[in-house]
C-alpha cells in the first residue's frame, strides 16, 4: 500500500513535469457577447500619422492610419488600422471590431513597436453607472519581447469615473480631464510610474507638458501641435492638417527658450457625427480611438477656428 | 621578439583601457586637452615601450580608435593609434567634455539617474531616455548629421528600454556634438570639439570602439544642485 502510494505520486509529478505548460486564458473566452444583427455602422473620422526620423532628418520611418465607424449612438464599433514602416519594410493591416458583451465591450488591436508586432491587446469595457473598467490583457509576440517583460503576457486594469458633477469629465487612477472656456486640460493629480504627458487642447493648438515652470507655475510646455482646419459647408464634414510640429528646447534639454520645428504629418479627417451628445459616449470613444488626443476638439465638440 | 612584444602589448591595451575605466577619479576632469588621461598613463609606467624608428612610428598613428568616456566626470579620452603607438606615446590622446546625462538640471529628478522618469518622443516611439550602460561598444558607422547637431559616430548598442508601447531594446546611440545639459542617451561631446573626433574617426583605420564606465561607487549620485 506504501509502494502503491509513492508510484502513484511519482506518476503524477512525472505527468505535470512533462505536459505542455497550461496556455493562458483568452480574456474574450470569459465574457458573453451579444449578437447584433441590425448593427449600422457610419464613417466617423480618419486619422493619418507620418512619423520622420529626428536623427536623419527628413527620412520617413513609420505611418499610421486608422478609420472609425461608429454605431447610432455615437460609440465607435469598428476600425481600420494601418501600419507601414520603411526600415524595415513593411505594414500590417487589421478590422479591429467592438463587440459588444452583457457587461459591455471587447476588442483585440495589434501594437506594433519599430516595425516589429509587440503584442495582441484584447481590451474589455464593463460599464457600470457612474463609471467603466478597462480590463487590458497583453500577449507578448515574440521571444525577444517576452524574455525583456519576464512573462508571456500581462494583465491591467483600469477604472474611469464619470465626472460631470464637480467640472471634471473623467478621472482615472492617476489622471482627470476638463474643460473650460472651449479648452481641454488633461492633467494627473497623482504621481505615477508611468506618467505620460498631460495635454491642453486650445485654439487649434495641442500641447503636452510634463513638469511646471519653476518661476511662473506654470506648465512648461514640451511640444505644441498647431493644426488649421477646413470645412465643408455643404457636407459640414472638417479637414485638419498639421501646421507645425514645435518643440520647446527649454522643456526638453534644459536649453535656451527656443521652439523647434520637427518634421511629422498629421491629417484628420472628421465627420460632424464624432461627437455625441451622451457624454459617456464621448468618454468611452477618446479610450478606444488609437491617438484620439488629435481628435479632442471633434469628440468633444469644441470650437475650432476654420480657414 | 618584437612582434610577441607587441601582441602582449596589444592584448594589455585592450584590458587596460576597460579597467582604467572603472579606475577613473575626479581628478581625471582636470585632463584636458593636451595631457591626455594620467590614469590610464600612470597605468602604463611600467609597461617597457618598444623603440620605434621614424618609418615605424609614421605606420602606428591612425590605427585603432578609442573612445574612453568617464561618466563621473563628464569627460571622453580619444585614442587614437596603434596599441603600439599608444604605449609609446607616440599616438594621439586628448580628453573633451561630454554629457552622458538624460536628466535635465532644471529636473527634480537625480541628475545622474541612468533614465530619466519623462517620456519623449522620437520619429514613431515615445520613450524614457535612458544612459548607455557601462561596457565597451563598436563604433559602426559616422554619419553627416546628428538631429541637426552636426556630424556623429553611431554607437552598435541595444539597450533596453521603457517606450510607452513596453520595453524594447533601442539602437540610435550616437557620439555627437551638443551645446546643451544633456542628451537623450547619446554621448554629448560639448565646446565644439566633435570636429576633433571625426577627424580621429576618419583617420582611424583599424577597429573604433567606445568603452563607458559606471559612476563611481564611492561618489555618490548628485543631487539636483549639487
Amino acid at each position: 500500500m506504501k509502494h502503491t502510494w509513492w508510484i502513484a505520486c511519482l506518476v503524477l509529478s512525472l505527468l505535470s513535469a512533462f505536459s505542455a505548460p497550461a496556455e493562458a486564458l483568452d480574456l474574450s473566452a470569459t465574457l458573453h457577447f451579444i449578437d447584433e444583427p441590425d448593427l449600422v455602422l457610419h464613417e466617423a473620422f480618419t486619422l493619418r500619422l507620418k512619423h520622420y526620423n529626428v536623427v536623419h532628418e527628413g527620412e520617413p520611418v513609420a505611418e499610421e492610419y486608422y478609420v472609425g465607424y461608429i454605431d447610432d449612438t455615437g460609440l465607435v464599433r469598428k476600425l481600420l488600422h494601418k501600419e507601414t514602416y520603411w526600415k524595415p519594410s513593411t505594414s500590417f493591416e487589421e478590422e479591429v471590431i467592438i463587440r459588444k458583451t452583457s457587461d459591455g465591450y471587447y476588442y483585440e488591436i495589434l501594437s506594433i513597436l519599430l516595425g516589429k508586432e509587440y503584442s495582441r491587446d484584447h481590451h474589455h469595457y464593463r460599464l457600470d453607472s457612474g463609471e467603466f473598467t478597462i480590463t487590458t490583457q497583453r500577449k507578448f509576440l515574440s521571444e525577444e519581447i517576452i524574455q525583456l517583460n519576464g512573462a508571456a503576457e500581462k494583465i491591467t486594469t483600469k477604472t474611469i469615473t464619470y465626472m460631470h458633477d464637480n467640472g471634471y469629465l473623467w478621472q482615472s487612477d492617476y489622471k482627470r480631464a476638463k474643460i473650460e472656456d472651449n479648452q481641454y486640460f488633461e492633467h494627473y493629480y497623482t504621481q505615477n510610474e508611468n506618467m505620460w504627458d498631460n495635454i491642453i487642447y486650445t485654439d487649434n493648438t495641442i500641447s503636452l507638458y510634463y513638469g511646471y515652470d519653476q518661476d511662473t507655475n506654470k506648465p512648461l510646455l514640451k511640444y505644441k501641435y498647431l493644426f488649421s482646419y477646413t470645412k465643408d459647408p455643404t457636407t459640414g464634414e472638417i479637414h485638419g492638417t498639421l501646421d507645425d510640429w514645435l518643440w520647446n528646447i527649454r522643456a526638453l534639454f534644459d536649453g535656451p527658450e527656443k521652439w523647434k520645428r520637427n518634421p511629422l504629418e498629421i491629417e484628420v479627417h472628421v465627420k460632424s457625427n464624432l461627437h455625441a451628445q451622451d457624454m459617456h459616449v464621448n468618454i468611452l470613444n477618446q479610450q478606444i480611438i488609437p491617438r484620439s488626443e488629435y481628435l479632442i476638439p471633434f469628440i468633444y465638440g469644441l470650437r475650432v477656428d476654420y480657414q | 621578439m618584437k612582434n610577441l612584444l607587441t601582441t602582449l602589448v596589444v592584448l594589455v591595451f585592450g584590458a587596460a583601457v576597460a579597467t582604467a575605466q572603472g579606475l577613473a577619479q575626479e581628478t581625471a576632469a582636470a585632463a584636458s586637452d593636451a595631457g591626455g588621461d594620467p590614469l590610464t598613463e600612470a597605468f602604463f609606467a611600467e609597461v617597457e615601450g618598444i623603440s620605434l624608428g621614424e618609418a615605424e612610428a609614421a605606420l602606428v598613428k591612425g590605427g585603432d580608435l578609442v573612445l574612453a568616456v568617464h561618466r563621473n566626470t563628464q569627460t571622453m579620452t580619444v585614442y587614437n593609434g596603434t596599441p603600439a603607438a599608444i604605449v609609446n606615446g607616440l599616438a594621439e590622446v586628448y580628453t573633451v567634455p561630454v554629457t552622458t546625462r538624460v536628466v535635465q538640471r532644471s529636473s527634480p529628478q537625480d541628475k545622474d539617474a541612468m533614465t530619466r522618469n519623462e517620456f519623449v518622443k522620437s520619429g514613431s516611439v515615445t520613450y524614457k531616455p535612458t544612459q548607455l550602460p557601462a561596457g565597451t561598444y563598436k563604433l559602426d558607422y559616422s554619419t553627416k548629421d546628428v538631429a541637426g547637431y552636426g556630424p556623429g559616430i553611431h554607437i552598435d548598442a541595444y539597450v533596453e528600454t521603457v517606450t510607452t508601447t513596453g520595453l524594447m531594446k533601442m539602437n540610435d546611440y550616437f557620439v555627437h556634438g551638443t551645446d546643451l545639459d544633456n542628451t537623450w542617451g547619446c554621448i554629448g561631446v560639448k565646446c565644439g570639439n566633435m570636429g576633433r573626433v571625426m577627424n580621429s574617426y576618419h583617420r582611424s583605420y583599424g577597429p573604433k570602439i567606445l568603452t563607458i564606465d559606471s559612476y563611481s561607487p564611492r561618489r555618490g549620485p548628485s543631487r539636483r544642485h549639487d
